[in-house]
């Protein structure tokens, strides 16, 4: 069985009765025992759920009913979210003392309704303050197209189980760019809704004004799919308060027809490998970029969102912190003892900066239906790596390779990243921005990168 | 500010309000991100905002103001 076939095209042959759903999640468990060892994607796999769930679609297929939009699609979330029976460790040491969850989160309820068969836990970065995917408790994720390579993250084990063919959807969280950083060092799609679009019940908080969850997929049809499966109000989330559910799916034929296309330039276009200005450049003349737009304040913007980042998740951390310092990951430790430190009127600012930034990027969208803009200055660096060498200055590597993601969510705009390597080059990402809640714009223009044949989530021969 | 800014005393001074001890070990770490964190903090100063740029609603919601 082909571990990369799209999960479009599992759906219709589950419900035609052409191949059963106990027999696509016996192949997911067998390849997931077989490559997981290296790439160290999973932090739980429910084998038993997984194999009881797929029986019941089997059944409902036997008998007629309707088994969803997603029958047997096999799919893994990130383990900050709730599974039922499952501690939510959220990537710590800390959260494994806490109690099993009770109740599956609100997102995996929803899949799990549309049929979809979940595997697992996923692998991340501590409380998701994380751009690389390294974890000093569960260990470092691997890149499936490199395994000494990082996968990006927070979302860390999303992106390499969707990019290894271990689970054709996947689900991650994004505050600074942690669903859009791994899908392009990965070479997935990834999708960053707008904020407050998708439910985040049952979902272990990082930032409370920035946490977005989103899917990831092998297939801009595929990330519709499960997008469109997980929307709808949730009295379980505040921040949930979508116009509508909106589905994109039957968006997608239109391609490209009538679409105003832009890039972004100024902050977004420096600090560029070779890689991400060709992948930029590709996907501009592919997508008919008329030229460039540039934005003022970026610079502000995301200052905003790296005060509010830190302050809120170092004060909800602080008792952890009180009590048990050293079982942080000394790789997220200090920042989290930093963000306790700063003054309240830092935070005021950042909030009053975070509505300017979103009020001026919303006025781009009058002349513009989707912006270009990279998603990593480059593609995956080796485990290990702490600088990146970008226009002749060497940076850290784990504030920036989130660079061009943090501006995006703090405008809280939807984003798909879609995987735009050439073939047999490491994977990278490009950012399909648009104004709030025109999803179906992002889903649109990644769909048709396909078409043209510029994207492709590729796959590494030896998997 | 900036040449008074002394970020081991800031540290000491807030450590002891928040409640935690910052160790020799993690002091580095700390003092780096605390001055990336007021770099930050400057930069959302640059911003010339109005006096009615008002402090948000506790649920932030993207869409322009009308």
């Amino acid at each position: 069985m082909n571990p990369f076939i799209p999960a479009h095209e599992i759906a219709a042959a589950v419900r035609a009765g052409e191949v059963s759903a106990v027999a696509l999640a016996e192949a997911a468990l067998a390849r997931i025992e077989a490559l997981d060892p290296t790439l160290n994607a999973f932090t739980d796999v429910t084998a038993a759920r997984a194999r009881a769930q797929a029986a019941a679609v089997d059944a409902a297929v036997a008998r007629g009913a309707d088994p969803g939009p997603l029958a047997g699609v096999p799919f893994a979330v990130k383990n900050l979210f709730d599974i039922d029976g499952l501690t939510t460790r959220a990537g710590s040491k800390i959260n494994r003392d806490r109690a099993p969850a009770g109740e599956d989160a609100t997102l995996i309820r929803r899949l799990d309704a549309a049929g979809a068969v979940l595997l697992g836990g996923l692998n991340m970065g501590e409380y998701a303050y994380d751009f690389t995917g390294e974890n000093a408790h569960d260990g470092a994720c691997r890149n499936p197209h490199d395994p000494a390579r990082m996968t990006g993250g927070s979302s860390s084990g999303s992106g390499a189980a969707t990019a290894a063919g271990l689970a054709p959807i996947s689900l991650g969280s994004d505050t600074n760019g942690s669903i859009r950083v791994p899908a392009s060092l990965c070479g997935v799609f990834g999708l960053k809704p707008t904020y407050g679009r998708l439910s985040r019940a049952g979902s272990f908080p990082f930032c409370d004004s920035l946490d977005h969850l989103g899917p990831f997929a092998r297939t801009a049809r595929d990330l519709a799919l499960a997008y469109d499966a997980m929307q709808g109000p949730d009295a379980g989330d505040p921040a949930c308060r979508p116009p509508s559910s909106e589905p994109v799916v039957g968006a997608l034929a239109r391609g490209l027809d009538g679409l105003r296309v832009a890039t972004l330039g100024g902050w977004f276009a420096k600090n560029l490998t070779s890689e991400a200005a060709d992948a930029l450049a590709r996907t501009a003349a592919a997508l008919g970029a008329a030229g460039e737009v540039e934005l003022d304040g970026v610079e502000a913007g995301r200052a905003a969102a790296f005060v509010i980042t830190n302050v809120e998740s170092s004060r909800f951390h602080l008792d952890r912190m009180r009590t048990r310092i050293d079982d942080f990951d000394p790789d997220t430790r200090d920042r989290f003892l930093a963000g306790a430190l700063l003054p309240g009127g830092w935070y005021v600012r950042a909030q009053q900066v975070r509505r300017w930034w979103a009020e001026r990027f919303a006025t781009v969208f009058t002349d513009v239906d989707v912006l270009i803009a990279p998603a990593t200055p480059s593609p995956a660096p080796a485990i290990g790596q702490r600088t990146l060498e970008l226009d002749g200055a060497e940076l850290l590597l784990r504030p920036n390779l989130g660079l061009f993601t943090q501006p995006v969510s703090c405008a809280g705009l939807p984003v798909v990243c879609a995987p735009v390597a050439r073939a047999g080059e490491l994977p990278i990402g490009v950012q399909l921005i648009a104004a709030p809640w025109r999803e179906d714009l992002c889903v649109r223009a990644a769909h048709a990168l396909e078409d043209a044949s510029v994207a492709v989530a590729r796959r590494r021969q030896r998997l | 500010m900036s040449e008074a800014w002394d970020p081991d005393a800031w540290i000491d001074a807030m450590a002891q309000v928040v409640g935690f001890d910052v160790t020799e070990e993690q002091r580095p770490g700390v003092r780096t991100f605390l001055e990336i964190a007021k770099g930050m903090a400057e930069q959302l100063e640059s911003v010339d905002l109005p006096d009615d740029a008002l402090a948000p609603a506790p649920v932030f919601t993207p869409e322009p103001r009308s």
